[in-house]
């Protein structure tokens, strides 16, 4: 549960989130501007969002949205077509060597040399980073539970997503970018990552972004949202205001008229009517609707309709 | 570059690697091709090529404080452990052949004197530019790249054996174990350093080029 405190602060962000003027270093880990990618079949068109100093983003959006590809224009791994990334004040484009220093990053599993010991990694990794902590690193290892004398297929995903965690705070990354690193784990470890997560921006030094189609993470976790939709934005915004912005409506087949279609954003029909989701300032007083608070799944399947509309 | 060398060494390069390094003991075969002995290097690089990509080398590279472009010094430098372990493991081979086994040369083709392994780099030289910046083209796909770099390479080791053999001016003064040819094999030898030098140098622009505009 977040605090009265965060939850004004996060407000405070999210105000300046709007204002796309404001650049300070300060404030943002990660300023993201315009990046676009064409592929044959698919663009990644015009994304810009910021991530503010101590916070959790959370990156959602269908499988194929553009996700993925939007992490790796980031960290230079996919060479975008146009736009910039600004993380710790500094242009990916011309840093990139002194930002991986500073950051730690996992996109996909952590299956690499999946047959070498943890050790053997862990002896070649800490050589390239100038602020390895030996110390830090072990303690971690132990309060995670995890073998330094086992190979990285002896590990589960879970485990494996805290070695790699493990490996970005040792060099004392700043910003960590994970690619669904809760999509293979259980629950119950899924739980612990989303605490872990919540202790490593506790000290409002460090910040998260992660992409996950598991929406209940971030219902639990994120402070901020970015939306994607077939390589769209369609949300950039904290987690409250954006399920605050909107509402779901229930009612029967006969109240779906041609002008209420228009103001939903999608909607679907059941054997009692239909359920949609609209922007709060879309509903009239005279709707006679049943209404309910979305969670971040019902905007994601809703929006997702809207597309198909 | 000594970091680089050592995660490839330690994560990347198989301990198979060192047992086909021995291969070149073959030289002590009576009456057998030398270049065929050097030539088992190509095992290795596919072998350690294709364990990588299963490693997902590229992409725990990616993860390290390091420009692209060091990824590509990274295979350079492999690959060129790889051919020179093979010569340093063929040098004793190629004494004793010579000295013991064949004292009065081979009678199948060149002999493994100094002029050989001159030709025996420029031989590497002209498969890595053919390998390295097919293969990094797209940073995975190895087979077609390795039968460009092998098929060169074949090409070039039977050019050389055919061009000593057919050149009786070649033949007198860079096969055999003449001490008085010796002065012509150093230099055929100091050519090829410089040329594998110049062709590592070469292949890892070419290949910088090329890898800067692959996705990982």
């Amino acid at each position: 549960m977040l605090s009265f405190k965060k939850t004004v602060d996060i407000q405070i962000m999210a105000s300046i989130l709007c204002m796309n003027d404001i650049h300070s270093w300060e404030a943002f880990m990660l300023i993201v501007e315009n990046l676009s990618k064409e592929y044959p079949l698919f663009k990644l068109n015009n994304i810009s969002f910021q991530l503010p100093k101590g916070y959790i983003m959370g990156f959602i959006g269908m499988n194929g949205a553009g996700k993925t590809t939007t992490l790796k224009s980031m960290l230079n791994l996919v060479k975008p077509d146009s736009g910039t990334v600004t993380i710790l004040g500094k242009d990916v484009a011309d840093s990139e060597v002194e930002i991986k220093q500073e950051i730690g990053f996992m996109l996909g599993e952590a299956d690499y040399y999946s047959k070498s010991k943890v050790k053997k990694i862990a002896n070649v990794y800490k050589r390239f980073f100038k602020e390895w902590d030996e110390k830090a690193y072990q303690n971690y290892l132990t309060r995670f539970g995890v073998d330094e004398s086992k190979m990285i297929s002896e590990l589960s995903s879970g485990m494996r997503v805290k070695l790699a965690i493990a490996f970005a705070l040792s060099h004392k990354a700043k910003l960590l970018i994970f690619d669904e690193p809760t999509s293979g784990l259980d629950p119950i470890a899924r739980d612990e990552m989303l605490d872990l997560f919540h202790e490593i921006v506790e000290d409002g030094e460090k910040s998260i972004i992660f992409s996950t189609h598991i929406t209940s993470d971030l219902d639990k976790c994120a402070d901020f949202i970015i939306f994607i939709r077939n390589g769209e934005l369609i949300a950039n915004t904290s987690k409250d205001d954006l399920i605050a912005d909107h509402i779901l409506v229930a009612g029967k087949k006969s109240d779906l008229t041609d002008e209420l279609k228009n103001r939903l954003i999608g909607f679907k029909l059941n054997a009692f009517g239909f359920i949609g989701l609209m922007h709060k300032n879309n509903m009239l007083d005279t709707d006679m609707l049943q209404t309910e608070i979305p969670n971040l799944e019902d905007i994601m399947i809703y929006y997702n309709k809207e597309e198909q509309k | 570059m000594k970091n680089l060398l050592y995660k490839e060494l330690k994560l990347v390069i198989p301990p198979a690697t060192y047992l086909f390094a021995l291969l070149p003991a073959l030289l002590l075969i009576p009456a057998y091709p030398y270049f065929v002995g050097v030539s088992y290097f190509f095992f290795i690089i596919q072998i350690t090529f294709a364990t990588a990509r299963a490693n997902k080398d590229h992409e725990f590279t990616s993860m390290l404080p390091i420009p692209r472009r060091q990824i590509v010094l990274a295979k350079h430098l492999n690959v060129a452990f790889v051919e020179l372990l093979t010569i340093l493991v063929a040098i004793p081979f190629a004494l004793i052949s010579s000295l013991i086994i064949n004292p009065n040369g081979n009678i199948v083709g060149m002999d493994a004197n100094f002029a050989f392994f001159g030709l025996t780099l420029i031989a590497y030289s002209v498969f890595n530019l053919a390998f390295f910046p097919a293969y990094f083209k797209t940073g995975y796909k190895m087979g077609v790249p390795l039968l460009i770099g092998i098929a060169v390479y074949l090409i070039t080791i039977c050019f050389f054996e055919l061009v000593i053999n057919l050149v009786p001016a070649l033949k007198s003064t860079l096969d055999g174990l003449n001490p008085q040819t010796f002065i012509y094999q150093f230099i055929v030898l100091a050519a090829g350093i410089v040329i594998y030098v110049g062709s590592m140098f070469v292949s890892y622009k070419i290949s910088t080029k090329k890898f800067e505009k692959v996705s990982l």
